[in-house]
Parts: structure tokens; C-alpha cells; sequence
């Protein structure tokens, strides 16, 4: 082998494409069509673009499942070559510092901003600021609570926090057949959705996360097929296993029928396929790679710095000005929390490699 | 064309280089005439009012979550069409306009004549029912099922309900044939010219209820699967770009979608724009595919007589399950059909398909040796 164990696991630069794609799905999705809904008008282009395209081709609600589909398939596939390329205690560390970072940003600025008033993205509409709820928020478990989250986009990031833990717990496993850890995984969520249907509160909203934890299952054993860890034919079994997830759980759950997810996902695991396959190219531009690299603090200020600009200048100012304040305003923000998480993950590398050093 | 032509650059007016072949199109053939065999025969167990134990798996296992059609209709034809256009596309930046029809004509037609043939007799003994559900058919029947000309005629004299799509593709080779030099110098114009086209024939015969008019109609609103299948091959071949595909193939979806929402057009479920999506993906995906199961020769032997299993299976399917399952019931009677439609394929294509199309392609030898002396 003449490339370094290091760049085999170098992510696909089409899996930038994907997340690219994603974040502005989700932008239009939450901050333009869910916005102005929620605000009473329902701009003809929307409607358009509703009947034109979302209706025919099954993919609800503006493309915004669609979009968190991709980001979580794109997460699962860099986080698992994050932790092929580097040890997995370090791994573990850098991807903390890189995901609290913006958590802690975000939630503090979602609690911040319902405090004085303003009205960012929260789950339900109107939740009150604690500091359980805070906490809750913080440990990313905010969906499941029953008093809400300060996140509007909680429940996905929810999705991903599982898909870590899973993804830990099986690491060992991984290291004796590699196809055992999404086996594992799918295994454990499998059980957590048949059980979960019947239960309430917490357990049964965290059973109804289970198609989209698939998401990045699949993005992982399309980044261990992308390294070699997997064959073709052996990633096809729990790729499949991931679809079945999806299609069981939509019929265990009647909050998940009627919504298409299951074909909204299957487009987005296609999509990713291709852009893993053919999109290098689009994926080393220069936008793409900004999008994508930002892309998880982009997700979660969003529905906090985005919605509550939109919310409290579109009465003040004519709503497309107020769009583009909302976007750059959350463009800036997510540009300081990246570098933030860039430098401290840096910094952490280098006393890590000092220490090993001595 | 000379043989000299042949080895300069395509620059310089000589023949494009040879392009790899295409294995994972072989697998999609396949899967494609799974699928439309598979449609068949459950629309039979629906329509006699039986319950297929596969059917009710699938509908509940892939159809109803992804709201696909009742028995994945369309997903195979769609499959086919799709393919037909990446691959004539494929192909014919070697041949001249002339050449490229003859070929495509000269693959199609033998077979048909001959299976349309077998239909009219099987109709006039009453052991099939033609499409247009006529009990005896005269030999101009005959005629009119084999040039398609009764899918225009009034009433539609159609012998066999699948060549549908036969005319579909005869029309986008014609349009193909005559663009051909576009195709070369500016890849693009084709397809943005169906577009236009396809847009006017729309709005034109949209609720026209003269069966001419409204099989024209029927032509324009499948056309846009094919040219979005050329334009899979344009940008895989980098004749295009790939934005300007993507452009493109967004305007002939949109087409497609508002020919399914004009009505009329489509018979078999309202999941025709998604399953035409999931279809382009798999296409697309399947562009790349070249490893040891596309490229066994169970695939590319079964592949190459994928034309011979769509035209000849409803012949096999309806007459032999109508008459077999009140007496042997439901599982050995399709086995029974699966098992006619594999020898009479395997027939048709050794001792039709084949011969005519060496027969052809030996006529055309002289006649190239004789134009480079």
C-alpha cells in the first residue's frame, strides 16, 4: 500500500457534497418554509415548489427531513473515519470539543434569547427556560424530556448522540470483525424500537428516533466499504438491515406513519452513495467544503441565532432583508463556534502529542 | 464511413474510441425484467381474485413504505426506458443517423413480428385476450399489431398490451437518429429541443380523447425517461456537464411530473414521479458497477434476452395460470409459466433474435467494404 493508513481513511470529499447539500436543505426547510408557515403566509414559490416536487416525489415537510437524513448519514461517515484514523481515546476527545462546543453555544444562546424575549426554534413552540432543561439540553437529550428543548432540531441531535454511544459500545467488537459493530448497532436499536412502541414518555420518544439513528449507521458502513473494512457484499446485509429498521419502525410507530421517512431516507442514503461514488470535485470547492466543515453549528444556530433574527427584525425590516440578516447572522456565529472547536480540538492534539512525546 | 475513418482521432472526423462496456446496465436489465414479470403475474393473482403470498410480502415490505405503485408497476418499465436511452446514446456517437435506426429497428422488429404473430393466433383460438379486448383478429389485425400502427387506430387493434413502450422507444430512436449530429457537436440541443417538444405535444393533445392524439400524448409524456437516460450517458461520457445535466434532467422530471398530473396517461398507480426517481438513482449508481456479479455470464447471457421475456411473458403468464390453477393450483402453474417463458425465450432468442441480427449485421459489412473500395 503506498498511501498512508492515515489518508485511507481520509473521508470522501463527495461526503462534503452531502453535508453541503443537507445544511442548506435544512436552512430552507426551518428557517424559510417552517418560518413564514408558522408566521401565517404560505409564499407562492413554497406552494410551487410543494406541488411540483415534494408531493410527486414523496419528501415531506420542505426537504427538512431530507436535509437532517444527509447530515446524519455525512456524520456517522466522518465520525467513523475519525475514529479508523486516530486512536479512540483521542478521537473521542477531539469529537467532543468539536460537538459540545456548539451544543453548549447553542443551548445557551437558544435559553438566552427565550429569557429576554426573543423566540428562537424550541420543541414545543413555548417551552420555559430550566435549568433541568438546560442540562437536558447540554447532555443532548433535550427531545426526550417531557418539558421540551430549547433546540427546535433536538431530536436529531439526539439521533446522532446514540449513534455515538452505540457506536463506542461496539468499537470492540469491531476490532475482531469489523461487520459485527453496525450488526451490533442495528441489533441494539432494533430491540429499543419493538420495545419502546409500547412504552410512554421518554423511552417511547427515543424508540421513535430509531429510523433516523439508522441514518448514520449506514454512513458508517459506507465509510468502512470507502476504507476497505467491509466488502460490497458484506456491507449490503446491515445496509439493508438499516432500510428494515426504518420501514419496522414507521409501522410500530403511528406518530412516523404517513410522513414518507422511509423514502425520504432511502433518497438521501442514494444520494450519498452517489456523491461518495463521483462528487470529489464538487466536493474540494470552496463553498462545499465551508458548508460542510460548518455544517453541525450551522444545524443548531439555525433554529436559535437564524429564527429568532427572522422573528424579531421581519417586522421592522421588509422579510427578505430580514432573511439575509438571519442567514449571515448564522453564517458568523457558526464561523466563531467552528474556529472555536478547530482551536481547542488544535490545542488539545498538541499537548496530547507533548505528552506522548515525553 | 472508411476504414480510415476509423483510426484517425474523432477530432479529425475519425470514429470516437470505443467506450467501456457498461456491466452494471446488464445487472439493471436483469432486475428489470424481474420486476416486470413479477408485476404480471401479481396483477393476474389480483385481478382472478387470488391472493399471492410474494405480493402481499412485497406490498408490505417495499411498496407500502416507499408508497410505490400496487405490485411495483412501472418500476421495471421504467428501468428499461431509462437504460434504453443511456445505452443508445451509448452507442450510436459510432454509427451515422441511417445506421443507428436501421440497428435499433432491425433489434426490435423481427422478434416482434414473430411473437405478435403467436399472440394473434393464440387470440383467435381464445387462449389469450389482446389489450383491446377484441376475440378475432384478421390478418390486417395481424399487420396493424406488428408495425404498432393499432396503437393510433380507431378502436387500438393491440396484440400485446406490453409494446406499449415499443412505441415509445421507436419514436425517441426516430428523434435520436435525426439529432445525432447534434448529439455530436453540441450534446446539449437534443435534449433541450425534446424538451420544448415534449412541452408543446403536452399541452396540445392534453384531454384530446381521439386515440391518435392521445397516443401521441402518451409518447410525449414517457419521452422525458429517456432523454433523462441520455442525459445519464451524456454526463457520464463528459459530453456535458454534469450542472447542465442535472439542469436538463430537472426540466424533463418536472415534464414528467405534469404529464402525471394532466391525467390520462397513467393507468397503473399515482407513484410514477417516485418511482421514476428511485429509478434514475439506481441507474445512475449502476453506471459504475463492474464487479464479479455484473460481469458473470449468467447476467450478460440472461441480460441479452431481456427483450424476448418482456414481449413474450404475458403470453405465457395469463393463458397457462388461467387454465392450469383451477387444476393444479396457483404455485405450479407459475412454475409451469416461468418455465415456458424460459425455453420459449431462450427459443426466441437463438432462433430469431439472433439470426436476424447477424443477418443484418452481415448485410452491412458488404455494403461498409464496399463504400471504403
Amino acid at each position: 500500500m503506498t498511501e498512508s493508513p492515515a489518508r485511507s481513511h481520509a473521508p470522501s470529499a463527495g461526503v462534503a457534497v452531502t453535508a453541503a447539500i443537507g445544511i442548506c436543505l435544512v436552512a430552507y426547510s426551518y428557517l424559510g418554509a417552517l418560518w413564514v408557515n408558522r408566521h401565517g403566509s404560505t409564499p407562492a414559490p413554497l406552494l410551487l415548489v410543494r406541488e411540483w416536487v415534494n408531493k410527486p416525489v414523496g419528501i415531506g415537510e420542505d426537504f427538512g427531513v431530507l436535509g437532517v437524513a444527509l447530515l446524519l448519514i455525512s456524520a456517522g461517515y466522518v465520525v467513523t473515519s475519525a475514529f479508523a484514523a486516530l486512536p479512540a481515546g483521542r478521537a473521542f476527545a477531539v469529537l467532543t470539543l468539536r460537538v459540545m462546543i456548539p451544543v453548549v453555544v447553542a443551548v445557551t444562546l437558544s435559553a438566552v434569547i427565550t429569557l429576554g424575549g426573543g423566540l428562537p426554534l424550541t420543541e414545543p413552540a413555548d417551552v420555559d427556560v430550566t435549568l433541568s432543561g438546560y442540562l437536558a439540553d447540554l447532555l443532548m437529550v433535550g427531545g426526550l424530556t417531557d418539558s421540551g428543548s430549547l433546540l427546535g432540531l433536538g431530536w436529531a441531535l439526539t439521533a446522532g448522540a446514540v449513534f455515538l454511544v452505540l457506536l463506542l459500545g461496539a468499537s470492540p467488537a469491531a476490532r475482531s470483525a469489523p461487520w459485527l459493530a453496525p450488526a451490533l448497532e442495528l441489533l441494539a436499536l432494533a430491540v429499543i424500537a419493538v420495545t419502546a412502541s409500547a412504552a410512554q414518555g421518554w423511552y417511547h420518544r427515543l424508540g421513535m428516533l430509531v429510523p433516523f439513528v439508522s441514518m448514520p449507521v449506514f454512513g458508517q458502513i459506507l465509510s468502512m466499504v470507502r476504507a476497505g473494512r467491509l466488502s460490497g457484499w458484506t456491507a449490503a446485509a446491515p445496509a439493508t438491515g438499516c432500510l428494515a429498521l426504518l420501514i419496522t419502525a414507521e409501522g410500530l410507530y403511528t406518530d412516523l406513519a404517513g410522513w414518507m421517512y422511509a423514502l425520504t431516507c432511502v433518497y438521501a442514503s442514494m444520494l450519498t452513495l452517489l456523491a461518495v461514488s463521483g462528487f470529489d470535485r464538487p466536493g474540494r470547492s470552496i463553498p462545499v467544503r465551508w458548508l460542510a466543515s460548518r455544517a453541525f453549528p450551522l444545524f443548531l444556530l439555525l433554529g436559535t441565532v437564524g429564527y429568532a433574527t427572522l422573528s424579531a427584525l421581519h417586522l421592522r425590516v421588509p422579510l427578505s432583508l430580514a432573511f439575509v440578516a438571519a442567514v449571515l447572522l448564522t453564517g458568523v456565529t457558526a464561523e466563531g463556534c467552528h474556529r472555536l472547536a478547530t482551536t481547542s480540538g488544535l490545542l488539545f492534539t498538541r499537548s496530547f502529542a507533548r505528552r506522548e512525546h515525553r | 464511413m472508411t476504414r480510415a475513418s476509423a483510426t484517425l482521432p474523432a477530432v479529425l472526423g475519425g470514429l470516437p474510441p470505443r467506450r467501456p462496456y457498461l456491466h452494471g446496465l446488464d445487472l439493471l436489465r436483469v432486475i428489470a425484467s424481474v420486476l416486470v414479470v413479477y408485476t404480471h403475474a401479481a396483477n393476474w393473482f389480483s385481478t382472478r381474485g387470488h391472493e399471492w403470498w410474494l405480493a402481499i410480502s412485497v406490498d408490505s415490505a417495499v411498496v407500502e413504505p416507499l408508497h410505490l405503485n400496487p405490485a411495483m408497476s412501472f418500476a421495471g418499465v421504467a428501468i428499461f426506458l431509462l437504460v434504453s436511452g443511456v445505452v443508445v446514446t451509448y452507442v450510436g456517437e459510432r454509427e451515422t443517423s441511417r445506421q443507428f435506426i436501421r440497428r435499433r429497428l432491425t433489434r426490435i422488429l423481427p422478434l416482434l413480428a414473430v411473437i405478435t404473430a403467436v399472440a394473434w393466433v393464440l387470440i383467435n383460438l381464445g387462449l389469450y385476450v389482446s389489450e383491446s379486448r377484441q376475440e378475432s383478429l384478421d390478418l390486417l389485425d395481424l399487420l396493424k399489431g406488428i408495425t404498432l400502427a393499432g396503437f393510433f387506430t380507431t378502436p387500438e387493434v393491440v396484440l400485446l398490451g406490453v409494446a406499449w413502450t415499443l412505441v415509445n422507444q421507436i419514436f425517441f430512436y426516430a428523434y435520436a437518429s435525426v439529432t445525432l449530429p447534434l448529439l455530436r457537436h453540441r450534446a446539449w440541443i437534443p435534449s433541450a429541443l425534446a424538451a420544448a417538444l415534449v412541452c408543446l405535444v403536452l399541452s396540445v393533445t392534453a384531454g384530446v380523447q381521439d386515440v391518435g392524439v392521445h397516443r401521441l400524448g402518451m409518447i410525449a409524456a414517457y419521452f422525458p425517461v429517456m432523454c433523462i437516460g441520455q442525459l445519464i450517458s451524456l454526463v457520464t461520457t463528459r459530453k456535458i456537464s454534469a450542472v447542465t445535466g442535472i439542469a436538463l434532467g430537472s426540466v424533463h422530471f418536472l415534464l414528467f411530473v405534469w404529464a402525471d398530473k394532466l391525467g390520462g396517461y397513467v393507468a397503473t398507480g399515482n407513484a410514477h414521479p417516485r418511482t421514476l426517481l428511485l429509478t434514475i438513482g439506481l441507474v445512475v449508481l449502476a453506471m459504475g458497477i463492474c464487479g464479479r456479479v455484473s460481469r458473470a455470464t449468467v447476467v450478460r447471457n440472461w441480460s441479452s434476452r431481456t427483450y424476448a421475456i418482456y414481449l413474450l411473458h404475458p403470453l405465457c403468464i395469463y393463458p397457462i395460470m388461467d387454465r392450469l390453477v383451477p387444476h393444479i393450483g396457483e404455485v405450479a402453474s407459475l412454475l409451469i409459466a416461468l418455465a415456458l417463458l424460459g425455453v420459449s425465450t431462450e427459443l426466441c432468442h437463438r432462433y430469431v433474435e439472433m439470426p436476424a441480427n447477424r443477418w443484418f449485421r452481415n448485410r452491412e459489412k458488404p455494403a461498409r467494404a464496399a463504400a471504403s473500395g
